[in-house]
């Protein structure tokens, strides 16, 4: 037991030897493993901002439903009914022809030519209407397509503005944004991740080199395996957590510049540094395992490749 | 006691025999010479000793330690049952003769006390006791290889494999390191295989001698003659 603490107590020991002994090379593979890091944590945060700004959008999208004029109570309820009932429909509210035209009042209040327009027509020509909200933006084109497929497109539907809504090119053009920006972040990630493997892996791979006589030397009087190889594992986690709490740091202050700048761009967006600081815990600990995971395992590749105790 | 059963080591092509058909066996606390030219096969004999070559054919056993079936998770405790020394020392430069010798102990779990209390004594088993703080540039190569022997022997091996130890050492320092060599053997009974070039060496310290040529035991007698 004793021999199983020193050696975890000298491979920590030695660890932070190494890192210090080389320490250009140490600061240039933390600098590529922060930089990783960095861009994992920054992706994470991109992610967030696009989730919000859609899902705001979302918000305020819904299909609006212009009824025939002249439709029985009991017709315009049927329908509703039939309408609740579509999968993916969140809610459906009636505005009647009273209530159309006191929004369209509130809406051109400043603007009196035509209102003025309106009076002279003899009755109010305005639609009811029914406003469908689903529960995300995937369910409209079927909420719509079930709406004019029905019985009720020819006797209740004057027509939708499901077509000619800008909403659904908004989260058409959004969604693209997002895969196109997530699958782009996603590669920047893979391609910085290999670098930093290779650079941690030659780093340890000289730090073998430049320790080629101990290693020898505990050969030789009966070190163990994990005597011989703990120090440059060590290493290689050592690389993971420094670039770890450097690219959180850079992050935070990144985030801090640029999260007024996000807010008024996107409105629904919570303020990022708010966001960052909430969910520190969890971006450190994503952070913390990828770059653990990828410093001890380029050490394990140059250990079982260069090592042989 | 090490025990060599019709043992045959080649390297590369079948032909070239390192080890071919070596039948011998050293008791514990025995000072053993091993002569013959370079490519004899001394320095193959030692790695089959210290498991780090298998033998093609045979048998190889230390103490009852059959080193044919040791598996690499084993070898750390092997070795530790060996003390090793060589012609070029293999001292770390960074470190003093103390922190050398320290260095074996310290990467076996040995705590600073018994590292402290046991350092000194093996500095002064082979001398060195005034040079503890010396880094090995500042040494002979003479001193260099003293403080190598109180490394090997700081864990107490059972065996010391002395491979060419005197290689590099003018003829002062060659007695005077052989001398050590026979001191350590007498006093603290630990069996020595000594490989060597230097036949006045050989022929002033009487001890047994193997000679060996193109991988054969061509000669093994207790007239302590250095004959190839």
């Amino acid at each position: 037991m004793d021999l199983f603490f020193s050696t975890i107590i000298r491979s920590i020991k030695y660890g932070f030897q190494n890192f210090g002994r080389n320490i250009f090379l140490s600061i240039a593979t933390t600098s590529i493993m922060v930089l990783t890091l960095f861009g994992l944590g920054f992706f994470m945060v991109i992610n967030q901002i696009s989730s919000d700004a859609l899902s705001g959008i979302q918000n305020r999208v819904d299909i609006s439903v212009y009824l025939k004029d002249g439709l029985e109570e009991t017709q315009v309820n049927n329908f509703i009914g039939f309408v609740k009932g579509i999968k993916g429909v969140k809610e459906a509210n009636l505005i009647t022809k009273e209530m159309a035209l006191e929004k369209f009042k509130e809406n051109y209040k400043d603007n009196p030519s035509i209102i003025q327009s309106l009076q002279v027509l003899d009755e109010n020509p305005l639609p009811v209407t029914l406003t469908i909200k689903a529960e995300n933006s995937n369910f409209y084109q079927s909420i719509n397509d079930t709406l004019m497929s029905s019985d009720y497109a020819e006797s209740t539907i004057q027509e939708t503005d499901y077509q000619k809504s800008t909403s659904k090119d908004i989260i058409d053009r959004l969604n693209n944004i997002i895969r196109v920006t997530r699958n782009v972040g996603f590669s920047v990630i893979i391609v910085l991740a290999t670098i930093a493997v290779l650079i941690t892996y030659n780093t340890i791979r000289l730090t073998l080199y430049s320790y080629r006589q101990e290693i020898e030397i505990m050969r030789l009087v009966g070190a163990s395996d994990a005597q011989i190889k703990g120090p440059f594992f060590v290493e290689g986690v050592l690389f993971g957590v420094f670039g770890t709490f450097i690219s959180f740091l850079i992050l935070f202050i990144v985030v801090l510049l640029i999260s007024s700048g996000v807010k008024e761009f996107i409105s629904e967006s919570q303020p990022l540094s708010e966001y960052v600081l909430a969910n520190a815990f969890f971006i450190i600990g994503i952070q913390l395992i990828v770059g653990i995971i990828l410093g001890v395992g380029s050490s394990l590749i140059a250990i079982n490749r260069y090592l042989k105790v | 006691m090490i025990l060599f059963k019709n043992v045959t080591k080649a390297y590369g092509e079948e032909e070239s025999f390192a080890i071919e058909n070596i039948n011998l066996k050293i008791e514990s606390g025995e000072f053993v010479v091993l002569v013959g030219q370079s490519g004899a096969g001394k320095s193959t004999l030692m790695k089959l000793i210290t498991g780090e070559q298998r033998p093609d054919k045979g048998e190889v056993f230390l103490g009852k330690t059959r080193v044919n079936d040791l598996r690499y998770g084993d070898m750390p405790k092997h070795r530790k049952s060996l003390g090793i020394i060589f012609q070029d020392f293999k001292l770390l430069p960074s470190k003093t003769a103390f922190e050398n010798i320290a260095f074996a102990m310290e990467i076996l779990g040995k705590d600073n006390l018994e590292i402290s209390r046991k350092v000194p004594r093996f500095l002064n088993i082979v001398g060195m006791g005034a040079k503890a703080n010396k880094f090995p540039s500042q040494m002979s190569g003479g001193e260099r290889q003293r403080i190598a022997i109180a490394r090997a022997l700081i864990n107490e091996p059972k065996v010391l494999l002395a491979d060419e130890p005197t290689g590099n050492l003018d003829v002062f320092n060659s007695w005077d390191i052989v001398n050590l060599l026979l001191k350590i053997n007498e006093q603290l009974k630990t069996t020595i295989i000594f490989a060597t070039h230097n036949k006045e060496v050989v022929n002033s310290i009487s001890k047994r001698v193997i000679s060996l040529d193109k991988g054969k035991v061509i000669r093994d007698s207790l007239d302590g003659k250095y004959i190839i």
